[in-house]
């Protein structure tokens, strides 16, 4: 075959690759309702319009590509039993916890699956940080990081702090 | 597929509008080309957007299996191998067309899925011919202790070929080996790039072992002799010393390969009165004479540069072996 020249030619282009599906994701959200429901927990489409528009700046935030529906729902689905969740910060709780994810899974170069990293997290939430998402995002992510990168198991100290959940247990079961 | 290939040239000679060459790219065939047809109105919007939200689907599913469906998201860089890597093999599956239309009719008559399956054959079929490659430039091995070129015969390539990832990083090229080929291997990435550089050291072995293994190493041990440098570490394609020692003694109206003291310098006080561009055609004519192989014409092209430079700054024992053949 005959070739010319070595002109670029960009209209396909990753940007344009359409491999996350926002409306799988709200779906999969409104359905979630009715499982939510027996916990008192619900999501308006307002709420899951603006929980999809979060999930796409974490992406950005952290340099991610997501495919399918994502990792909404199965945060969702993990978070919407513990104790500390109610119908007030529910949402917010969802919002902030899906940038903490991609953060996480990021500054771990992908080290850890997904369920693993959602289990990690409820775990964290409920046994070290009591309820606080404040305190996760803004105090102890690092702590969060180094604990997954090292493996080092739950006890690792960072200026006498400690993560050991072995002395907690998960009160809602 | 031949009728609407008349078809295609019909509708192109009636509305005007056939595939401008000039945007179509080697190195990024499949994306260019569809660009181009959509351009030219030969690939629909309807179709272009299909293309590409096949493209996603299956660049969604091979994310999804890239991470053993153990994650929902990657790092954009990350998705960008694999997004690369599935381009090139759909260039893969359409570079074996006679020519870019058919390429294009093919793309419009079938779905990216197939159009990938047949990328993923033709790389697969790909990597079998490497590795006979491999083996045949192994079974011609030039007879010489050379450290850079044996190491590539000593799991250099080897290696590199069962890292190859056809799937997540087939587009993946090891430009740098230890020991190079006189030519390059003409912008081809992945597994095109190994098989052109497999085909290049191939002939330049059977090149070099139609002189007979003692001249070789004569030539090779020689040379080093001559530069004061270790005989395992020549820092010098053994091909390219070989070949322009036979050009040079083709000068000198010899056979063979051997050129002289008297000889080299004979040659060099006979070049040095002609200007640079007619030293280079004097020994690129005197290369014909000895083969009409195009590969030996376009290393002559590159070696005739350095061999100009070494004459007229009297070093020409820098590229070839001057001396007797022991």
């Amino acid at each position: 075959m005959y070739f010319k020249n070595k002109k670029k030619n960009s209209l396909i282009s990753i940007n344009q690759m359409q491999v996350s599906d926002p409306a799988a994701l709200k779906n999969a959200l409104i359905e979630l309702n009715s499982m939510t429901r027996e916990y008192g927990l619900f999501l308006t489409v307002k709420q899951v319009n603006r929980l999809a528009e979060a999930v796409q700046r974490a992406l950005r935030e952290s340099d991610r590509i997501e495919i399918g529906a994502g990792i909404m729902p199965v945060l969702a689905e993990e978070f919407s039993t513990s104790v500390f969740v109610n119908r007030e910060n529910y949402a917010q709780l969802l919002e902030e916890l899906v940038f903490i994810f991609f953060h996480v899974k990021t500054a771990v170069c992908d080290r850890i699956s997904d369920r693993e990293l959602v289990r990690i997290l409820r775990d964290y939430y409920e046994n070290k940080a009591l309820g606080s998402v404040e305190i996760m995002r803004e105090r102890d992510i690092d702590l969060l990081i180094k604990y997954i990168e090292t493996e080092n198991g739950y006890g690792m100290s960072r200026d006498g702090d400690t993560y050991d959940s072995e002395s907690y247990t998960d009160e809602r079961t | 597929m031949i009728r609407k290939a008349i078809l295609m040239k019909e509708l192109k000679n009636y509305y005007g509008n056939g595939l401008n060459y000039d945007y179509i790219n080697f190195s990024d065939y499949f994306r260019s080309l569809s660009g181009e047809g959509k351009r030219q109105s030969l690939v629909s919007e309807r179709k272009f957007e299909e293309i590409k939200t096949q493209i996603g689907a299956r660049l969604s599913e091979l994310i999804a299996e890239y991470t053993g469906y153990e994650s929902t998201s990657v790092m954009k860089e990350t998705a960008n191998d694999i997004f690369v890597s599935l381009l090139y093999c759909l260039d893969m599956a359409l570079f074996g067309f006679s020519s870019h239309e058919e390429a294009l009719e093919y793309l419009i008559d079938n779905d990216v899925s197939a159009v990938y399956e047949k990328g993923q054959r033709v790389i697969k079929q790909c990597v079998f011919e490497c590795i006979s490659l491999l083996v045949k430039v192994k079974n011609s091995r030039i007879n010489y202790p050379d450290r850079r070129y044996n190491g590539l015969f000593e799991g250099e390539i080897l290696n590199y070929l069962k890292k190859y990832d056809s799937k997540y990083f087939a587009h993946g090229t090891k430009r740098v080996f230890s020991y190079n080929s006189v030519n390059g291997c003409g912008g081809y990435r992945g597994i095109l790039h190994l098989k052109r550089y497999l085909e290049n050291l191939l002939f330049e072995n059977d090149f070099v072992n139609s002189f007979g293994e003692e001249t070789v190493q004569s030539v090779c041990y020689g040379y080093c002799e001559n530069n004061g440098i270790e005989y395992n570490d020549m820092g010098i394609n053994i091909y390219s010393l070989v070949l322009m020692n036979r050009v040079f003694a083709e000068m000198a109206g010899k056979d063979g390969v051997e050129v002289l003291k008297e000889d080299a310098a004979r040659v060099s006080k006979l070049l040095k009165k002609l200007p640079e561009p007619q030293q280079r055609k004097i020994i690129i004519e005197s290369g014909e004479k000895v083969s009409d192989a195009p590969y030996l014409q376009k290393s002559l092209i590159k070696l005739a540069g350095h061999a100009v430079n070494a004459i007229n700054n009297n070093d020409l024992n820098r590229i070839i072996y001057i001396g007797e053949l022991r």
